[in-house]
């Protein structure tokens, strides 16, 4: 296969908040960037973060307090020093978006208009409606537009390339012609985002299927903490095709009401203080509970009411919410909203310092394919929020690494096992058609690896795991077409969800106790001696396990 | 209960010419068009072309024409009354593969039209003129817009396409931006919208972003 090399000093892969905002900063500061999206720019899915993003604009608020919820909401197991780093300089990088077009919500006085979500005795979320993301996504477009920043939409990373140890490259195809290109980069910034498309249920986006965290173990890369998948408490339960679709926080922390099929407020059964308010693993669990022992509706839901806000609320506040439901024939001013849990977030990822770093030389990260910002739980509104603090500093650091590197040729063996690899999907005869092995996939880890975990379930979803891997080296596509072929995209993404749902289960089974997103039915308790973090890494082709002391300075 | 869908099928690398294929697809209550979509591809054509990504109608790249009006395929249900839908890409783009457009052209016109913050000279100071812009900053950028101009109109497109308008209208909006933009929108021919072009293209909108103001705005 022929394929064409280009070269850039630095390499974004990944145009969500994250990546977008570190190619804007290192092109700000002079570097040659080039940026890569699996989808049409624009169309990350940070654009799908609805109610809000923390910052400590208006007080009491202050980062300190923005940090101490954000480690006790994570049950203390955060990276506190990336927390710092994070509730410090958030308030400038809200200034940059809004530099970049963005407009937050006012108050009549010009104030930010702040709400509460789960833990915040003092407001921190800002918002724009309940489509902050978009707006967010829209301003960082903008600025990279004006910057004239390179960037090729529409194109899969599938390898990075590492040469003793430093990030030399990576190499993927055009999802439009099919055809193979190579990039060499002295430094490269991973902001892939995360993987819910490996769970049945999830209100991620179509491109989040963990390519990051499969080219960062291929790498070498240490990933930590990725025992902790985030369920969203309310996701739409119904019709089938909006099933998992989001529904904003900002519903319930504006009085929005959990009820059971027989009307009971079930919330202050299991958390009579918080209520709805309660952190999004404990409402998860609630409604799981609710559920399981037959209190749900018959689309295996719990309802979310607002009928009892004036319409004028609704529209202002939760316009999208309101669309979402209007568009499937229910009228939310009126009728309550069926809901239940969502895959929503890896809290785990890469492991970074303070400035992006991983252990590969010149390979930085940012955004949800890092880890150790949110430890055992994700806030609502930190994660659009912590992009922003890391993707600016990545975009920093990896301008003052490059000072000092020269641009390095891979080796061919290595170009031609990747080309090998990328072809055999094309060229096999027989073989398994990809969505086979992702329908089973998805389901393995919904029904194993959810919101209650033990390690019968864990060591059955381990198993079935290896097997899919195993009957993925027979995936093939359906079509040889070059142009367009979304089963060879399938097969690519599929190989990637397939190890990142490994080290999830790696880590699951280690973690014997119970901690925020971690609910070991065989482990109910939280133990001091587990305030430690999981490193996940792969040696001589296999995953292993090192348990970590918590970074607290 | 089955029904008919005609979906367009065409790849710009092959010199075959267009045409509607005939799919046939079991009806589920609450099914959307990308259902429909998605049905085809894994069950009855594996080559057939199309975009998606947030299921929410909020990333903007699932637009379609069905039954010749623009929609967004994730946000849009089948009418199960209709035995026979027609799905295509969006009018008024150049087609790519199948239901794929090519946005390159779009986006050429866009960035002549500078769809950023510049010069900035002023900050937001009150909820009034923060929310001026409001209606505007809801675009996506999906171009249903675009293809929901009619046949009669479309000199409008090459000029000053409604996407490019909006963009304008949301900088005009906004007290921090510094750009002459209501001279550039007058140059590029903003005289040739009448308010009832603003209107229907409006109701086009998956955003309901008001495009009849924005063409008053820029007529003023």
């Amino acid at each position: 296969m022929n394929y064409k090399t280009i070269k850039t000093e630095i390499l974004v892969i990944g145009a969500g908040g994250a990546g977008l905002r570190a190619a804007v900063e290192a092109k700000k500061r002079g570097a040659d960037v080039y940026l890569i999206g699996k989808e049409v720019l624009g169309c990350a899915h940070t654009g799908m973060a609805m109610g809000g993003m923390n910052a400590a604009m208006v007080k009491p608020a202050t980062p300190a307090f923005h940090a101490q919820i954000t480690i006790e909401g994570g049950y203390f197991i955060n990276n506190y020093k990336l927390v710092k780093i994070f509730t410090d300089e958030m308030p400038a990088r809200v200034f940059d978006l809004e530099k970049y077009g963005v407009i937050f919500d006012r108050v009549d006085n010009g104030e930010f208009y702040t709400w509460a979500g789960p833990k915040q005795k003092y407001p921190l979320n800002i918002c724009v409606g309940d489509y902050t993301g978009r707006e967010m996504m829209q301003g960082l477009v903008d600025e990279a537009r004006k910057l004239k920043i390179k960037y090729t939409d529409e194109f899969f990373i599938s390898k990075l390339l590492v040469s003793d140890r430093s990030i030399i490259g990576a190499i993927g195809i055009h999802l439009k012609t099919g055809t193979l290109q190579i990039f060499l980069a002295k430094a490269v910034i991973l902001a892939t985002g995360g993987a819910g498309r490996m769970y049945e249920v999830t209100t991620n986006a179509a491109s989040n299927t963990g390519d990051g965290y499969a080219m960062a173990l291929d790498a070498g890369a240490e990933l930590v903490d990725m025992e902790m998948t985030q369920f969203h408490p309310t996701g739409m339960a119904y019709p089938p095709s909006s099933r998992g679709v989001l529904v904003t926080e900002k519903v319930r922390a504006h009085g929005g009401i959990l009820r059971n099929k027989n009307g009971e407020r079930f919330m202050k059964r299991y958390y009579p203080k918080e209520m709805e308010l309660a952190k999004r693993d404990e409402v998860s669990r609630s409604i799981y509970q609710e559920v399981s022992e037959g209190r749900g509706t018959k689309h295996s839901a719990v309802y979310l009411y607002v009928n009892h806000w004036p319409k004028e609320k609704i529209l202002e506040q939760i316009p999208d919410v309101y669309e979402q439901y209007k568009n499937v024939g229910v009228d939310i001013s009126k009728e309550p909203m069926e809901i239940y849990p969502s895959m929503h977030h890896v809290m785990g990822g890469v492991k970074i310092d303070e400035w992006g770093k991983t252990n590969i030389e010149g390979l930085f990260a940012a955004g949800e394919v890092a880890g150790g910002i949110h430890g055992a739980n994700r806030l609502g509104g930190n994660s659009v929020a912590e992009g922003q603090v890391f993707g600016r500093r990545a975009g920093m650091a990896a301008i003052k690494y490059i000072k000092s590197i020269r641009y390095q040729n891979p080796q061919r063996k290595i170009i031609g096992e990747e080309i090998q690899r990328i072809n055999a999907f094309l060229q096999k005869n027989k073989g398994i058609p990809p969505h086979e092995i992702e329908d089973a996939l998805k389901k393995t880890m919904w029904n194993n690896v959810g919101i209650f975990r033990d390690e019968k379930r864990l060591l059955k979803a381990k198993k079935e795991i290896k097997a899919l891997m195993e009957k993925a080296k027979k995936m093939r596509v359906r079509t040889r077409i070059r142009e367009r072929n979304r089963d060879l995209q399938d097969c690519l993404e599929i190989a990637n969800m397939l190890k990142t749902a490994e080290a999830v289960i790696e880590a699951a089974l280690l973690r014997k106790e119970s901690r925020g997103a971690h609910s070991r039915v065989d482990y109910p308790k939280m133990l001091d001696e587990w305030t430690k973090n999981i490193v996940v890494k792969k040696e001589n082709s296999k995953i292993v396990t090192n348990i970590v002391s918590v970074i607290t300075k | 209960m089955k029904n008919t869908f005609l979906v367009y099928r065409y790849n710009s690398a092959k010199k075959a010419k267009p045409v509607f294929e005939s799919f046939s697809v079991p009806y589920i209550k609450g099914m959307t068009v990308l259902d429909v979509i998605q049905y085809v591809y894994k069950h009855l054509d594996p080559t057939l072309a199309f975009r998606y990504e947030c299921r929410q109608g909020i990333c903007g790249t699932c637009g379609v024409m069905l039954n010749d009006k623009p929609v967004l395929s994730c946000s849009t249900q089948i009418d199960p009354k209709n035995k026979i839908n027609t799905i295509g890409p969006l009018a008024n783009f150049p087609v790519e593969k199948d239901l794929i457009v090519d946005l390159k052209p779009v986006l050429k016109r866009y960035l002549e039209v500078k769809p950023y913050l510049d010069k900035i000279h002023n900050v937001i100071v009150t909820k009034k003129t923060a929310n001026e812009s409001k209606p505007f900053r809801k675009c996506i950028e999906c171009g249903c817009c675009i293809a929901g101009v009619v046949e009669k109109d479309k000199k409008i497109i090459d000029h000053l396409d409604p996407m490019a308008l909006v963009k304008i209208a949301r900088y005009v909006t906004d007290p921090r931006d510094g750009i002459k933009r209501k001279q550039f929108a007058k140059k590029a021919g903003i005289k040739s919208y009448s308010v009832e072009i603003g209107k229907q293209l409006s109701e086009v909108c998956p955003r309901g972003i008001p495009i009849e103001t924005a063409v008053k705005l820029l007529n003023e």
